[in-house]
């Protein structure tokens, strides 16, 4: 019963959430995505392999 | 079209009254139907004004550019306004008031580049009826109080920043899978280094325009910048800008980085990765003043201002509508009862 309380609290949280959200769209730009001019020119591209973990994996319970 | 009643430009076949006409790109007597384009209309006012040698290539204002121009100043919100001598303003777009008054022209920095409007009035109010229809939780009395035929047409100043960025990092990265009661990871050294170039990154201008709203009517496309001249102003007008390009390089710097941040991480293809070291500079080498075409309503509401913004080039159009706290109270209660039984059920079954 209680957990039947707290889901249903969590979706109507959300739920609500969402439709107020979706009321407000204006937001700030982060990048600079569509004024890229030429796109990204690699000087130094390299990958080297470090090392190898092994770990005995968990029992499951 | 009461807004386009009154235009600087005489036609040059009638004399009577032309207005920018954003369909066709063109100006268009009101009277005869003819369409200029702005360089036929400028080289037929330069002749008939008797204009000597070429036009001053330098930041400032031409005379006769001045002589054709109005200012309006806003008192409610300070925003000073530009326009061509016989369009009239009067409501502030940035504040929604009707507190703008004629001042005399002063020239400040003259723009360098204009996009010009491809939307006309009516489209935008039309854009903006299809914003708000269907959104439930919209207060009634807000849109019975919205006065959509006050939507106008301003040229908001933008700086817009060209530069490169050079990026180095330094990562980490990971595989992870199973051998038999093990799980082993694979760690890799991943090293970039590079250097990407950005253009017409825009920051607007204006004090009074939020941020936010300008980014989010974005993006223009820039391959339709033309030269300014005054041709494009007849109809709509333009801010001054007030925010100088020092306090705009930061918010642009960070978009940048932002933006390289993500193309190097991308090109780690590996299931995860930690970034141990990671440097990136932007120069910014050169810098343009554009006027970028926004159609602007700004509606006061419930003690609050409310602003809707179109992209004048792309119709775009964007801005936070006001939420009725008892529809949203109606939909919490509505989801909380019905996912309450739909649980109860679940629960009682399993
Ligand atoms: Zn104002």
């Amino acid at each position: 019963m209680f957990m039947v309380l707290i889901c249903a609290i969590v979706v109507t949280v959300l739920v609500a959430w969402l439709c107020y959200k979706s009321m407000k769209p204006v937001s700030n730009a982060s990048s600079a995505d569509n004024y890229v001019e030429k796109d990204i020119i690699f000087s130094i591209n390299t990958e080297n392999f470090l090392r190898k973990e092994k770990k005995r994996k968990k029992d499951d319970d | 079209m009461a807004d386009h009643s009154l235009m600087s430009f005489s036609c040059p076949e009638c004399g009577g009254s032309m207005v920018f006409n954003p369909t066709k790109g063109k100006l268009q007597c009101e009277y005869c139907d003819s369409l200029f384009t702005r360089e036929e209309v400028e080289k037929f006012f330069a002749e008939k004004e008797q204009k000597i040698g070429e036009k001053d290539e330098s930041k400032g204002w031409g005379e006769e550019e001045e002589s054709s121009m109005r200012g309006y100043n806003c008192s409610s919100c300070g925003a000073e306004l530009i326009t061509d001598a016989n369009t009239a303003v009067m409501r502030c777009p940035y504040c929604g008031n009707q507190t703008v008054a004629p001042v005399q022209f002063s020239g400040a920095l003259r723009p360098d580049y204009v996009v010009p409007f491809a939307f006309t009035k009516k489209q935008a109010i039309e854009k903006y009826k299809g914003y708000y229809s269907g959104k439930f939780l919209l207060p009634k009395d807000f849109i019975a109080s919205n006065q959509v035929e006050e939507i106008q047409g301003v040229y908001v100043p933008f700086w817009l920043f060209n530069g490169t960025a050079d990026a180095e990092g330094e990562y980490e990265a990971y595989d992870k899978h199973d051998e038999g009661n093990y799980e082993i990871t694979e760690y890799y050294k991943v090293d970039r280094k590079g250097r990407i170039g950005f253009t017409n990154v825009p920051t607007d201008a204006s004090v009074r325009m939020a941020d936010d709203l300008m980014d989010s009517i974005e993006p223009y496309k820039f391959d339709k910048l033309e030269k300014f001249t005054t041709a494009y102003l007849p109809g709509f007008m333009a801010e001054k800008f007030d925010v100088k390009l020092e306090d705009e390089l930061d918010r642009a710097g960070s978009r940048v980085k932002e933006s390289v941040k993500k193309k190097l991480h991308n090109t780690i293809k590996h299931s995860g990765f930690s970034t141990k070291h990671e440097k990136i500079d932007v120069n910014f080498n050169d810098t343009k003043y554009a006027l970028l075409p926004v159609w602007l309503l700004t509606t006061n509401w419930n003690g609050k201002k409310w602003t809707f913004a179109m992209n004048g080039q792309t119709g775009k159009f964007i801005g936070d509508l006001p939420v009725s706290k008892l529809k949203l109270t109606l939909i919490s209660v509505a989801t909380f009862i019905a996912s309450f039984i739909i649980f109860s059920m679940i629960w009682s079954v399993s």
